[in-house]
């Protein structure tokens, strides 16, 4: 890691020899950096070297709009070499190059760093100044559809590795110049670029203040990933829930800086941060907006139910099983005996084997190459259903438990990981103190959660502390977007009003179409 | 300031219902009046509500001060400590009773062979937790909580519907006034005027004028959830209200929906577990406040498990079984909980009423 050495910042000389000197020393012998050097004066008498590095920078713009004006333009250069007043590299800067984005440096790190970043630095004998040329094109992925939040009828397009087209898709979607990025590097070798976006006038000040700060202390080698930040600013690191919301899809970014959240966004990593990051948000799906908000509200609540039984399913069974049988309705109590007659484990111990053994089954399926990714379903399939139950390992209602809690756990996805240590905790502690203890525990996640915030707002808001504007309005139900008249009042937005009073669509007072009778 | 949290009226007001239906959600307060018990808990919600009424007003007159700081400005630095003392000395005992109600339930309904201890100190150890997090998670916490056990009670409310025999309320006032009356004044001093614990909260009001009206209504609504509770149990139960120790329990043990719906009473002991839980976290938080500013401690979270250990073992030792808790708080409570709850927050309001406490600093006489 030669290239990336500190060096005391060193000046140009006027030497074009030393000066290239200097700059190989500091990048070393690596073989994709090309130091191009070449004669730009008809009579041959001045020097000139380009700088980049192959993979880095678009070779076509290299090629054709820096090399060959700079070797076509002889007699120009030549002309305006003669002249006193005139610097040649302002002349090329000015009237050669062809590139949109050139600005002039006089510091050798500068230009390490900015060659580093796929621009292409321009050196020329006699000059104490250098030419910085835009230049980045690497290649990249295309702008795909999500692949892990999937929307009916949203828009298909998804955040890529490259934090330049992830920008352009947040500016495509709000045109308002209020629309901030503010960018910084952050990690000693990476020199990662991260940007932190957000909507002035709508974002409290202090937010953004706040997250700058978070991010200034970071200081660690490299930024590899989105995670990274995650784990760094997170206000609580230590609680099991995430307090940092990610999504892949710029709607959902859009929409949250438009409540008065701020994102952020890493470059190499297709995925965006939001922060504050609510309980509640991880119900939310962009389909809720996009779809009527009958059927919307009915699907969230779904999704609590469905979140609430992937967590207690199990160990309420277990619970009901081992310490209050009288709660079982008496036919179904008479079943699920005869289901478990004969089989030598406790239920508690039944459970957690299922339970583990799902999730082993889904970590290969996911780690698996696709190829082998069918096999494993129908082995796990196989095992968990069927094989289990015959030999005697499970009784036969534990499957159903254990299956319908793995599809619920999928439908809440921020919390899907959250859920699966949760079940596991709650499925032990029920096979110890049943419904006592699981209550008991629950009882310590809500005074945990009650007392985290994320950034600084309240983590159970707007359930509590009560907001029942929020709560009503857009929290397990959703009004109609007419009816959302103003930004969620917890995230205390600079501006209130999302939209003008009185935007519910009427029919025409006078339509002359109307039938007269 | 030892607590830097703030806490809102409402949430006051609905911690405060928690906190009032705390034990009493599962011993419906009255019981020895029999199928009068409603009228029983109308009377001592009034008696109560004036309880409240002398605590408020005290507290509410010196701010952002609780009770340990009260007392010190108005009975001087050594006699008021010793006034402190036996404030803190009742919240622990109280806690340790409720702990008690806590455990001797379960151990005679649910789990007789888990032992006490171990009941104690789980119950002890989310309890401290929570406290540890400071009075504005608690508070949050009953903002979830308190309206899922009311809903609670009113659905199993609803489903007894078709058990109620509203016979079974005549006649009504069928007791002599006196021990009417009894039952109303216990009613009073368990659970309304237990709230004398708030005296430690209510300094956190972030504002403090609306403090009187959010402590009555709260107490209004528990009273009314009690009453509810009271005359369902009367009307399904009948005569043998009187004769069960724990008649909600009891109660919600008819219905019978269909064969499939059997059996709901667990609904009834998850209710007293979560409000249990409220009811334990104050007293335990008002107890370490309290402790922490009679000693000048600079936080008080490093004592709150060692009073939380104390309050276990008190609860261990101070009752022998479960009928002598029952006489105890039948017996003995109401006149024992007198002095806390009515004789020295009275004195101490008349004292500072007398010596024009607290002095303003503009040099007001």
């Amino acid at each position: 890691m030669k290239a990336t050495k500190k060096v005391s910042p060193v000046n140009l000389s006027r030497k074009l020899e030393d000066n290239l000197k200097n700059i190989k020393d500091s990048l070393g012998e690596s073989s994709d950096i090309i130091i191009r050097e070449m004669k730009i004066s008809s009579n041959a008498n001045v020097d000139a070297a380009v700088i980049y590095i192959d993979g880095l920078v678009d070779r076509d713009l290299v090629s054709r709009d820096i090399l060959q004006p700079l070797m076509f333009n002889l007699q120009f250069i030549k002309d305006k070499v003669g002249q006193k007043n005139s610097s040649l590299l302002g002349c090329i800067k000015s009237s050669v190059l062809t590139v949109g984005q050139v600005e002039t440096t006089e510091n050798i790190d500068s230009i390490i760093s900015s060659v580093m970043t796929g621009q292409t630095a321009m050196l020329a004998e006699g000059s104490i100044q250098a030419l910085v040329i835009d230049t980045k094109g690497w290649e990249k992925r295309a702008i795909e559809s999500p692949e892990n939040e999937i929307s009916i009828r949203g828009p298909k397009d998804s955040f890529t590795e490259t934090l330049r087209i992830n920008t352009a898709l947040l500016r495509r979607k709000i045109r308002d110049p209020n629309l901030s990025l503010v960018s910084m590097q952050i990690g000693q070798r990476s020199k990662t670029d991260v940007v932190i976006a957000y909507i002035k006038g709508i974002t409290p000040d202090n937010l953004i203040e706040e997250i700058k700060q978070r991010l200034k202390r970071i200081d660690t080698d490299a930024i590899l990933d989105i995670g990274y930040i995650e784990q760094y600013i997170e206000e609580n690191p230590l609680s099991l829930v995430p307090t940092v919301g990610t999504s892949e899809r710029p709607d959902v970014v859009t929409a949250r800086m438009l409540e008065g959240r701020a994102a952020i966004l890493v470059d190499g990593s297709p995925m965006a941060l939001t922060v504050p990051f609510l309980f509640v948000e991880g119900f939310q799906n962009p389909d809720d907006y996009y779809a009527r908000p009958f059927f919307a509200s009915f699907v969230r609540i779904i999704r609590l139910l469905g979140f609430l039984l992937s967590i207690y399913l199990p160990g309420i069974y277990v619970a009901l099983k081992s310490f209050h049988p009288e709660l079982f309705p008496t036919p179904l109590l008479i079943t699920v005996a005869a289901a478990r007659e004969g089989h030598p484990f406790p239920v508690v111990l039944e459970a957690l084997l299922m339970l583990i053994l799902f999730e082993i089954l889904r970590e290969a399926g996911l780690r698996l190459p696709r190829s082998l990714g069918q096999a494993v379903s129908i082995v796990g399939a196989l095992v968990i259903g069927q094989a289990a139950v015959s030999a005697g390992l499970v009784g036969a209602p534990m499957v159903i438990v254990v299956a319908a809690t793995a599809i619920a756990s999928f439908m809440v996805v921020p919390f899907a990981d959250t859920g699966a240590l949760f079940r596991l905790i709650m499925t032990i502690v029920a096979g110890f103190l049943g419904l006592f203890g699981m209550i008991i525990i629950s009882l310590e996640v809500l005074s945990h959660l009650a007392a985290l915030r994320s950034l600084g707002v309240p983590y159970l808001s707007p359930v509590t502390p009560l907001n029942t504007s929020d709560l009503i309005k857009d929290t397990w139900l959703r009004a109609p977007l007419w009816a959302l008249g103003s930004r969620p009042a917890f995230l205390d937005p600079l501006d209130k009003k999302r939209q003008s009073p009185d935007q519910k669509p009427h029919p025409p007072q006078n339509n002359p179409n109307e039938r007269k009778s | 300031m030892l607590e830097k949290g703030r806490i809102s009226s409402f949430q006051l007001s609905v911690l405060l219902v928690g906190f009032v239906l705390g034990s009493s959600i599962i011993i419906t307060p009255g019981g020895d009046a029999g199928h009068d018990a409603w009228i029983a808990i109308a009377l001592g919600l009034m008696e109560g509500s004036l309880i409240a009424l002398i605590f408020t007003a005290l507290v509410l007159r010196f701010k952002d001060k609780t009770i340990i700081e009260i007392n010190d400005l108005v009975f001087g630095k050594v006699i008021g400590k010793l006034i402190s003392v036996l404030f803190l000395w009742y919240f622990l005992h109280l806690g340790a009773l409720v702990l008690n109600d806590y455990v001797h339930f379960f151990r005679l309904e649910l789990y007789p062979a888990t032992p006490r201890t171990v009941m104690l100190l789980i119950i002890m150890l989310v309890c401290a937790s929570t406290v540890n997090r400071g009075i504005e998670a608690l508070a949050r916490c009953s903002l979830i909580l308190v309206p899922l056990t009311i809903s609670v009670i009113f659905l199993v409310t609803m489903f007894l519907i078709p058990h109620f025999n509203l016979n079974n309320l005549m006649p009504i006032l069928d007791l002599p006034i006196g021990k009417l009356l009894w039952s109303a004044h216990s009613v009073a001093s368990f659970p309304f005027a237990e709230s004398v614990v708030f005296v430690m909260i209510l300094a956190f009001l972030n504002k403090s004028e609306k403090g009187g009206r959010a402590v009555s209504k709260a107490l209004i609504i528990a009273g009314l959830v009690l009453i509810i509770a009271s005359i369902r149990n009367s009307a399904v139960l009948g005569p043998m209200v009187a004769a069960y120790n724990y008649p909600s329990y009891q109660a919600v043990q008819v219905i019978d929906i269909r064969d499939i719906f059997t059996r709901l009473e667990i609904l009834v002991a998850i209710n007293f577990i979560t409000m249990g839980f409220l009811k334990i976290s104050v007293l335990l938080y008002g107890t370490v406040l309290g402790l922490a500013q009679v000693l000048n401690l600079q936080s008080y979270r490093p004592i709150i498990l060692p009073v939380g250990i104390l309050m276990v073992i008190l609860a261990l030792t101070n009752v022998a079984n479960t009928i002598e808790l029952f006489d105890f708080t039948h017996k003995i409570y109401p006149i024992y909980a007198v002095p806390f709850q009515i004789i020295i927050p009275l004195i101490t309001l008349i004292i500072a009423k007398l010596r024009q406490l607290p002095k303003t600093d503009g040099g007001m006489p």
